[in-house]
């Protein structure tokens, strides 16, 4: 009988939820994955193909650089701002005078519109008025200004650089909002059992922030699996593919050739991998303390 | 203790100046240039203050160039589709992350599932949704589409922040007496403001800095919002770095301020009221 | 019990709350989105233009546009559209119906759109266009034309040049900027000094970049190879002249190392911002910098010289931009498109508004072309350069395919690898580069 009234009752609150997501999402999800079937060109009507544009990309090593970028950039970009995320969420957390200021600059690096701190990446990037070269020559750590766009290893470590700016304060404040969920008294009542700073954070903070910061940082790996803007207005995929990551590939097949129904195939084939990746993450969070 | 309660100090407002040197930096570079004209920009040797300091950029942002509109309007859509995500996310997180119920794992898993297209390819799908019913070419189309990028967000972050209030609490509270709708509203949410708080902002600021939904979805110039209120400082090859740094400045304010009015719910809420 | 109840009526409240918000808003959008569907008597016309550089001349047209709908009682829907943006904006127009009436082309997009079969056939606006006119010039009609139909309307065009800086160059010793290519590069070399952060070539690559991928192509042109074919459908890509072009374009980057270090992360503004800091002294742009220059630094405006592309050994090939109006065919107002065409291009207007965008805009009209402000020393060689236009697919005529060669970048792409990688040879760069391009062809 108790669950019976869970069902209603769970159901009746996800209501919204669910039937706003079926409604707007699944439609054109569902439509844009039968499109990779087809050979679907915008204005022409879609011819269905079957498994043509799969095929013809898993035999296009463009597509697996492509997709080997894609998972050098997550992984590296994920890995810094989680950690140092979490720095900024213990420091934060702490009793440290104007704090409240702090917090907002701190946060003003993910408020700046993606355009925008693009283009004063560019700029600071650049040979030429460029902040960085600049310090750079006077420090004498180099002799000529870098192109720091200009080849692919260091394109992509500038694109990660970024990323990892603009992203960090998602993390640190996520991991914030779970360390102020915590109960003070918890504290309070370590420190007078004389736990030492870093036993506290170990056995105490560690552990119940856990749970958010995988969460926070599933959520920053899709976000930065799919990132597209960042990457495609500092280098479209340059130089010579360097960064070309699967949203920038999709959206040159997709926009620039028209090919729709391949540029959706490259998509749907990097989903397994999301899959597995969230249905493990949900596996896990979702049975622990049940 | 004395002397380990000063190290820590040292180590705390050490790398406290290290994160801000980092993340304030380029925000300092895009002030410096919002106040520069054209040809002290281009200069090859980069300035850290304008040699000729001038408001300029400014003065057409605001004069020429609507931006004020641009920034009713981002605000209009950001706020409204923050609060109905915050609303519908409030609802279904606690139902996942405190009700039993069968397909609770699928659903879970579902909402993430939102995100496995990139918008890159999604918005052509989202946006002949959007046209069939007529809302191509307004705000309210894009006030349709962007829960899509929230409501999974705001959901999935709101469900670990509910999870990691302790059971104990609830069932206190519900053999006291409480109905579930009380321990929800009166008890869960509240001790999850922080989180609550956090996730609202966040919600907030993805719409305000979306770019390419809004894009395809406004071509009107007085329903721009201001991403597009800014790309439009870029024509061709020549950009107006001027206005550009200028804009973005301004840009940021609401949501400084938008986090501002939220930060005072995001002190730790646990001491608050009788848990004891 | 209470709490189901109280469960229940929360979602439906906000499910009443965002129906009613949707239908609300769906009465407003339709009648916003308006085509000529009976929702008013008049009906809307909506034209998609392309922004331009100058503030001036998108009021012009702006206004223009509102005159139009003044003198024929029609509602017109005129936005000013980035170029850019203009690809993911087509294409959800496109799949979902709601194209424009009146839409802005590059010549490029004329023909991947004909390609596709969207774009309706205006040959006999432009004839009437041109009864009432005076002649567009025909490389431009040319550019349109496909099976001896046309299928857009030219409406403006955009030449790229050499800019140069006099004093650099006298400061070297030369009185005359470089009239082949080989002095460009003998040029380059002297003026380059990279303790003092100058370069000679203001030449780059880069996903982004267009400059790149017409540049490259009248350099090759003129050393006698192509990127396309001859007859439509056999690629001759990989011939000893395009090898040619290429170990010349190659020298200059990895043995003279006349070009700036960034150059291979360069998108469109990339030359502009080297040419406006003074780290390049030779660059090739369309008339954008030239504006710029005038509105923000008078001096270097002073030092500016501009001449025509250099000549290679089998002359000079000035990579064409044609920019175009052209209507959809799945337009639901096409007799008013035509009519706001016509409109658009009236001669005693039109001379006003391509002047005012001198010299990045120029006219379609041979006649206009012979203006005073066209004899201006600075402005001289734009309006030139259009009689030697030379467009995508040369020696063949412009096709689709040669449209898409474009798009896809190959060239930029084939580039940047020979450029980053010492051991790609010139040889197999262009034997890749056919290969690519025969792809296209063969598709």
């Amino acid at each position: 009988m108790k669950t019976n009234m869970n069902n209603r009752l769970a159901y009746g609150l996800m209501s919204p939820m669910l039937i706003y997501l079926i409604a707007i999402m699944v439609l054109p999800f569902g439509w844009a994955v039968y499109l990779s079937f087809t050979n679907k060109v915008v204005g022409a009507p879609a011819v269905f193909t079957g498994l043509n544009n799969y095929i013809d990309l898993l035999q296009d090593s463009l597509f697996w650089k492509t997709v080997w970028n894609t998972l050098l950039f997550t992984a590296v970009a994920v890995i810094f701002k989680t950690v140092f995320g979490m720095v900024m969420a213990l420091v934060l957390n702490e009793n440290i005078v104007f704090r409240n200021v702090f917090r907002v600059l701190l946060f003003l690096p993910w408020t700046i519109p993606t355009i925008v701190s693009v283009f004063t990446w560019q700029w600071i990037y650049s040979d030429v008025g460029g902040v960085l070269n600049f310090l750079l020559l006077k420090a004498h750590l180099i002799s000529e200004p870098v192109g720091w766009l200009a080849t692919p290893a260091l394109a992509m470590f500038s694109v990660i650089l970024v990323n990892v700016w603009r992203g960090i304060p998602f993390m640190g404040i996520a991991i914030l909002a779970g360390l102020q969920t915590l109960p003070k008294e918890m504290y309070e009542a370590a420190m007078l059992d004389g736990a030492g700073a870093v036993k506290r954070f170990i056995y105490m903070t560690l552990p119940s922030v856990k749970e958010v910061t995988v969460l926070a940082a599933v959520m920053t790996t899709i976000w930065t699996l799919n990132d597209f803007e960042i990457i495609w207005l500092l280098t479209r995929g340059g130089p010579s593919n360097g960064t070309q990551v699967v949203s920038t590939l999709s959206y040159t097949i997709g926009f620039l050739n028209l090919s729709l129904g391949k540029a959706i195939a490259i998509a749907v084939l990097t989903m397994p991998p999301l899959i597995m990746l969230i249905n493990f993450v949900t596996k896990r969070s979702l049975s622990s303390n049940d | 203790m004395e002397k380990n309660a000063i190290g820590k100090q040292i180590v705390v407002y050490a790398t406290l100046a290290v994160l801000l040197v980092f993340a304030l930096f380029p925000l300092y570079w895009m002030f410096n240039t919002s106040f520069k004209s054209n040809g002290e920009i281009y200069n090859m040797t980069p300035t850290f203050w304008p040699k000729d300091f001038t408001a300029i950029a400014y003065e057409k942002l605001l004069t020429e160039k609507n931006f004020l509109v641009n920034i009713k309007n981002s605000l209009v859509v950001s706020l409204i589709v923050a609060f109905v995500s915050i609303i519908v996310s409030m609802l279904a997180a606690y139902a996942i992350s405190k009700l039993r119920f069968r397909g609770r794992k699928l659903i879970s898993r579902g909402i993430l599932y939102a995100y496995l297209m990139p918008r890159a390819v999604l918005f052509i799908p989202l946006y002949m949704l959007v046209s069939s019913i007529g809302l191509n070419n307004s705000i309210y189309g894009l006030m349709l589409i962007y829960p899509t990028i929230t409501i999974p967000y705001a959901t999935w972050m709101l469900i670990s922040y509910f999870k990691s209030i302790p059971a104990e609490i609830e069932e206190a509270a519900m053999i006291d007496g409480c109905s579930r709708a009380r321990t929800m509203l009166s008890i869960i949410f509240p001790l999850a403001a922080p989180g609550i708080a956090a996730t609202f902002i966040f919600a907030f600021t993805l719409c305000w800095s979306e770019y390419l939904y809004a894009l395809v979805v406004v071509t009107k110039g007085a329903d721009k919002t201001i991403t597009l209120g800014l790309s439009d400082m870029i024509v061709g090859d020549v950009f107006a770095w001027g206005p550009l740094m200028g804009g973005s400045i301004i840009a940021s304010i609401p949501v400084i301020i938008m986090y501002l009015f939220t930060s005072k719910y995001m002190v730790s809420g646990m001491t608050v009221g009788g848990v004891k | 019990m209470m709490n189901k109840w109280i469960s229940r009526s929360v979602s439906a409240a906000l499910l009443a709350a965002l129906a009613a918000g949707c239908s609300n808003a769906a009465n407003n959008g339709i009648g916003e989105a308006g085509s000529a569907s009976g929702s008013g008597s008049k009906p809307t016309l909506t034209v998609w233009m392309k922004k331009q550089l100058f503030e001036e001349q998108n009021s012009l047209i702006t206004e223009r546009a509102k005159q139009f709908g003044t003198d024929n009682d029609v509602n017109v829907n005129i936005e000013v559209i980035a170029y850019e943006d203009f690809y993911p904006k087509w294409s959800a127009a496109i799949e979902s119906n709601t194209v424009p009436d009146v839409s802005f082309f590059g010549y490029q997009e004329v023909g991947q759109f004909y390609g596709k079969n969207v774009l309706e056939d205006v040959s006999d606006l432009v004839a009437k266009v041109e009864s009432a006119n005076g002649d567009i010039q025909p490389s431009l009609k040319k550019a349109v034309t496909f099976q001896d139909k046309q299928y857009a309307v030219p409406f403006w065009t955009e030449s790229q040049v050499l800019y140069y800086r006099k004093d650099l160059l006298q400061n070297a010793g030369f009185t005359e900027p470089p009239k082949t290519w080989d002095e460009f590069r003998e040029m380059a070399k002297k003026l380059t000094d990279p303790g003092k952060g100058v370069y000679g070539a203001g030449i780059g690559y880069g996903r982004g970049n267009s400059d790149a991928e017409f540049l490259t192509r009248g350099i090759i042109w003129s050393f006698g190879g192509s990127v396309d074919t001859q007859d439509g459908t056999t690629v001759i890509a990989n011939s000893p002249e395009t090898v040619a072009a290429a170990k010349y374009i190659r020298d200059i980057f990895l043995t003279d190392k006349s070009t700036p270090p960034s150059a291979l992360g360069w998108d469109d503004s990339g030359n502009n911002k080297a040419y406006l800091s003074g780290q390049a002294a030779m660059i090739f742009n369309a008339g954008s910098v030239l504006a710029t220059i005038k509105k923000d630094n008078p001096d270097l405006y002073e030092k500016t010289g501009i001449a025509p592309f250099p000549a290679g050994p089998k002359g000079t090939f000035i990579p064409g931009i044609s920019n175009n109006l052209g209507i959809f065919k799945d337009a639901k107002n096409k007799e008013l498109a035509k009519k706001f065409i016509e409109y658009m291009v009236a001669a005693d207007w039109y001379k006003t508004w391509i002047e005012t965008g001198a010299p990045l805009t120029g006219p379609i009209y041979g006649k206009l072309a012979s203006e005073p402000v066209w004899q201006e020393e600075k402005n001289k060689a734009f309006a030139e350069s259009v009689k030697g236009f030379y467009f995508l697919g040369y020696p063949g005529e412009y096709n689709t395919k040669a449209g898409e060669v474009y798009n896809l970048r190959i060239v930029n792409d084939t580039f940047q690898k020979l450029l980053l990688e010492p051991n790609y040879t010139p040889e197999s760069a262009v034997k890749d580069l056919s290969a690519k391009i025969e792809e296209v062809y063969n598709k």
